[in-house]
């Protein structure tokens, strides 16, 4: 695989990262409540200040993907959290979690399962293939990435608009 | 220079970020859950009038991991695996709404109501107004307990309760919304608290 298309996708996985992390930062209900439902004997350990830590270390890993840091600090952070991303969709998974978690910030209603399971998969695809040679993923693409993640997150407030006028 | 730009509009762009996560917040908060990237949301009525909102907020300020002193018609909560206790209050509008829900027993099977009210004859006015006598409950007067045991403040609000201890406390505008923090392995387990009065 080619440098470029390597660097298109580590942009394209820190910009979820960073998507996913900003969410869980101002709405760490959804996923405390998920968690909570998967780990009744630890809900009074699962607070939003954990969820909290845990959408502060997405945020911080995606930055440090994108600067020159250590070696492979970043990727074996991001490889990690794609491990704990498909755990717990297997967890979702086995224990038929019904909760809405928010993981992502796209908003789609969706409990713990195969989609954290497959995105997961793909962050420790992205983190090994950014291993092999001197990733230098571009900042300005991350924030256009980003930005086009928002708009798809938040299709539904635009959908929602027009209908306003008309009962308006 | 290139990088430094890029950093600077990533920064932007996570900030337009934040903002619409905070729009969905707050659109969750006031009932309009069909706009932002709010997912879990309040109604999805499609332009009829103000519906009430049924998502959950959790609450600041509740002691959770707290193990109260528990009244004599709380006595079946502190001994059970599992159990919530509904917070409400003779004097708030949702409380209303709420109580109107539970009215009935049906939709009550498996809650405990801890009533904060001015006096006794208030609270018994309340549960007797909406039929909520065969649901097990306490009347609290002043809301001292909820107050000075739970630190909790506001209403109505669900209670979570392990094993006598607070796992959790979240307002709420919809009793359907409460039940499922009882969902465990995708059944209901609200435990059974029928005998704490």
């Amino acid at each position: 695989m080619g440098e470029w298309t390597i660097n298109v996708l580590v942009a394209l996985a820190a910009a979820t990262l960073l998507h996913a992390g900003i969410y869980k930062a101002v709405r760490p209900a959804e996923l405390r409540q998920a968690l909570r439902e998967l780990a009744p004997d630890l809900a009074i350990g699962i607070g939003n200040s954990a969820v909290r830590f845990a959408a502060g270390l997405e945020i911080l890993i995606a930055f440090l993907w994108l600067v020159p840091t250590g070696p492979h600090l970043a990727p074996t952070g991001a490889a990690l959290l794609g491990l704990c991303f498909a755990a717990l969709g297997v967890a979702g998974r086995v224990r038929a979690s019904t909760a809405a978690c928010g993981c992502l910030g796209f908003g789609t209603g969706k409990a713990l399962g195969l989609t954290n399971v497959v995105f997961g998969a793909c962050l420790v695809a992205v983190a090994l293939l950014s291993f092999a040679g001197s990733v230098t993923p571009s900042p300005t693409v991350t924030a256009l990435f980003l930005l086009l993640l928002c708009i798809f997150a938040n299709r539904a407030a635009a959908y929602r608009l027009p209908a306003r006028k008309g009962v308006a | 220079m290139e990088v430094v730009f890029g950093f600077v509009l990533l920064v932007l762009a996570c900030a337009v970020v934040l903002l619409f996560a905070m729009f969905g917040e707050l659109a969750s908060r006031v009932g309009d859950g069909g706009g932002g990237s709010g997912g879990d949301g309040g109604d999805r009525g499609d332009g009829g009038g103000p519906r009430a909102w049924s998502g959950l907020r959790p609450l600041e300020g509740a002691r959770i991991g707290a193990e109260p002193r528990w009244p004599s018609e709380l006595d079946g909560v502190p001994g059970a695996e599992r159990a919530v206790v509904l917070a409400l209050s003779t004097s708030c509008g949702s409380c209303q709404d709420v109580a109107q829900q539970l009215a009935g027993g049906r939709e009550a099977a498996g809650f405990t109501i801890a009533l904060a009210c001015r006096s006794q004859e208030d609270g018994i006015g309340f549960i007797k107004e909406h039929g909520l006598g065969s649901v097990p409950h306490f009347l609290d007067e002043t809301g001292t307990w909820l107050r000075g045991e739970l630190g909790v403040q506001s209403s109505p609000v669900g209670l979570v309760f392990h094993k006598g201890r607070l796992a959790s406390a979240d307002v709420f505008g919809d009793i359907k919304s409460i039940k499922s923090l009882a969902l465990v392995n995708g059944e209901r387990r609200l435990t059974d608290v029928q005998s704490g009065r």
